[in-house]
């Protein structure tokens, strides 16, 4: 940890925040920047005037020039550092901040050609969005994203066409229907199973809106047969004993699955 | 073939990077778990003992990057091949007076090319 990080947290905790933003304020690059972000986003004692310093601070150190491909740093260096965080800011709503920094990256990977992390400010709106928002606000349409490669960002890309959602029922259905939705990696099989834990959740939250559930009856049984019969097709092909150790314990675990279905 | 650890809190692109480059064919993916501590990965590296360990800068940890993991990697005297995996390339770990094997840049052509060229020669 810097120098500068444990002065900025020793500011922190000792409640001197205008000294703590003259120092937010000083910064030299995004690098450092980034580092100042984290810190103060961390501490309790933070104060909403220097959670804006730091994030203005932030703002200011983009570079007006396209980073390079292999030694990284300009404008999509930046946008990497701020993808760093974006996270932190989706979970806190920080909502003025997203859409600026959304604002700010996209016109830049646009006009620089730099599109360098820009798609992971894409995939944080799929994320994190909730049924109204509108991506057009958080900047994000097709004419700014004529640069995503959407092939493996199909959730999203669904995501932003849809736009906003006229109600939270809307929203939940559409996620059951997503393919996106029924699938999760699974970290003890090491490869994507039915996402039961997911899709229930969704439903639980659809029943407890008072909606009707009755079309998703016998969606996680119909789900796990599939699967079961995708992952049995694979494993004759497989030679390496790893891979057909996990495939095995996938089968294994879906076969239990599916006993217990929905 | 060589055994390639990712450490990582973005596993979704991790998992579209490995299945994009056709590093299976010839190598093997170690467990893949969402970056957790340095305790955590340098237990697994103990463990699963890669021959490749490719590591992210940003990893979701508040004032943890993977400059710190590399520096703990190798003084806990890890000796097998240290590749950097950031969309900032390794800019960020230069920063840090950290020095790398190579760098993936979270893409999956660079990604079999460093594997297969620092693996080439090992026995």
């Amino acid at each position: 940890m810097s120098e500068r990080t444990d002065q900025l947290k020793s500011l922190l905790q000792n409640g001197q925040i205008d000294r703590a933003i003259e120092i937010v304020q000083s910064v030299d690059d995004y690098h450092d920047g980034e580092s100042n972000v984290f810190t103060v986003l961390g501490e309790e004692k933070s104060t909403p005037e220097l959670v804006e310093a730091v994030l203005e601070s932030f703002l200011s150190t983009k570079p007006d020039h396209a980073g390079g491909r292999m030694s990284g740093g300009g404008h999509g260096g930046w946008v990497h550092s701020l993808s760093h965080f974006t996270g932190i800011l989706w979970e806190r709503r920080m909502d003025k901040w997203i859409k600026k920094f959304n604002e700010v990256s996209l016109k830049g990977a646009n006009e620089l050609g730099d599109t360098n992390c820009s798609d992971r400010l894409v995939g944080d709106f799929g994320q994190y969005a909730k049924f109204d928002d509108d991506p057009a606000e958080f900047s994000l349409t097709f004419n700014n994203l004529r640069w995503m490669d959407w092939k493996y960002a199909a959730y999203s890309k669904a995501r932003v066409e849809a736009g906003p959602f006229a109600s939270e029922e809307e929203f939940l259905r559409w996620k059951l229907h997503r393919p996106e939705t029924h699938i999760a990696f699974d970290f003890d099989a090491q490869t994507d199973l039915i996402n039961i834990k997911g899709i229930r959740a969704l439903v639980q939250k659809l029943q407890e809106l008072g909606a009707d559930t009755s079309e998703f009856n016998g969606l996680e049984r119909s789900l796990l047969t599939r699967r079961l019969g995708e992952l049995e097709e694979k494993l004759p092909a497989v030679t390496q004993d790893w891979e057909r150790e996990r495939l095995e314990k996938g089968i294994q675990k879906t076969r239990a699955a599916l006993s217990s279905a929905q | 073939m060589a055994k390639v650890l990712f450490i990582d809190d973005r596993l979704g692109e991790v998992i579209r990077q490995w299945e994009l480059s056709g590093c299976a064919s010839n190598h093997e993916l170690l467990t893949l778990e969402p970056f957790d501590s340095i305790e955590r990965t340098c237990q697994m590296v103990d463990t699963l003992k890669p021959d490749v360990v490719l590591v992210g800068y940003g990893l979701g940890k508040s004032n943890i990057t993977g400059a710190d993991v590399v520096r703990s990697l190798l003084q806990g005297g890890y000796t097998g091949h240290v590749i950097a995996n950031s969309g900032g390339g390794t800019e960020q770990f230069n920063r840090a007076a950290v020095t790398v094997g190579g760098t993936a840049n979270r893409n999956h052509c660079d990604l079999k090319m460093v594997v297969d060229n620092l693996t080439k020669g090992d026995g």
